[in-house]
């Protein structure tokens, strides 16, 4: 199991650098930390539960994100208490950016 | 109205991105993005007091047949159809596929689908099931799959658990996000109550 977890960390702490990143960018000045948290957290739900799908079905990496941004699209409009458009533009950014550099980094692993 | 000029920004690209894409990504030949290669292999059984004699061939591609030895693992492909087949006693085995396929021989397809390829990130490096054949009746092989065992790239078989520790990731995002609900709302409640 832990061999499971060492395999497996380095993808997830990717994904977190990346989407943070980018909600980091968007956020509002005041709202930035809580924005990050939330954002980090609900990577850490999605991310375990999208790669297990993943290792078991092989499904096409774009259609497993339809539900990743849909569950953090509800997430962040649910504990940041914003608008629907803009729970929305952070999610589907985030996971935008770090599915394209999941997109680069096999290009160049692929080589 | 600005978070969604923002949103079509973001989307419209990416979605330019996936259909200009979309062609070569679904390439049967070619791994989708994030993953990588996985060796899937078959090893047949059958009943010990039968003589019987069984060959894997393709229905489709250049590839040619391959003798099937008890216990021993062989390559399938899902892509190109691979078919088992039982020869008569003292027949020689074609060296063509397309003269196997000619053949009135009683023939199975493979009734496992063929893992090509796992997502990065995951220990999964080889596949092997293994199948019995339960009778041959007339041009019929029934196959049944006895078992499939997953391992990584060090030979070691994967357990059934390995899905635990990513479920413990996931219960602590999910903790983590109920806290971060409560505080948001205490905050709103706190603001609103203010005089």
């Amino acid at each position: 199991m832990l061999a499971t977890l060492l395999e497996y960390l380095p993808t997830l702490l990717l994904t977190l650098l990346l989407e943070g990143a980018v909600v980091m960018a968007l956020a509002r000045r005041s709202e930035r930390a809580l924005t990050l948290e939330v954002c980090l957290a609900l990577n850490l739900l999605t991310h375990p539960l999208a790669s297990l799908l993943a290792w078991h079905w092989q499904p096409d990496v774009l259609l497993l994100e339809v539900p990743v941004v849909l569950g953090e699209w509800i997430g962040y409009a649910q504990v940041l208490r914003c608008t629907l458009a803009r729970a929305l533009l952070l999610s589907a950014a985030a996971n935008a950016a770090s599915w394209l550099a999941g997109v680069l980094l096999w290009a160049v692993i692929a080589r | 109205m600005r978070d969604l000029v923002a949103l079509a920004a973001v989307l419209l690209p990416l979605l330019l991105l996936d259909t200009g894409w979309g062609g070569s990504f679904g390439a049967p030949d070619l791994l989708p993005p994030g993953h990588r290669p996985v060796e899937h292999r078959l090893i047949l059984d059958w009943p010990a007091e039968r003589d019987w004699r069984f060959c894997a061939s393709p229905t489709a591609g250049m590839h040619g047949t391959t003798a099937i030895a008890r216990g021993e693992p062989f390559a399938f492909s899902s892509k190109y159809g691979t078919r088992i087949y039982a020869l008569p006693r003292g027949a020689a085995l074609p060296a063509a596929a397309e003269a196997l396929a000619a053949t009135a021989w009683p023939h199975g397809a493979v009734p496992v689908r063929e893992v090509a390829s796992t997502a990065v990130g995951s220990r999964l490096a080889r596949v092997v099931t293994t199948l019995r054949v339960t009778a041959i009746d007339g041009n019929d092989i029934h196959l049944a799959v006895v078992r499939e065992q997953r391992f990584d790239a060090d030979g070691r078989e994967l357990g059934n658990l390995d899905w635990l520790p990513l479920a413990v990731v996931a219960a602590a995002g999910a903790a983590w996000l109920f806290v971060l609900d409560r505080r948001v709302l205490r905050s709103v409640r706190g603001t609103a109550e203010a005089p």
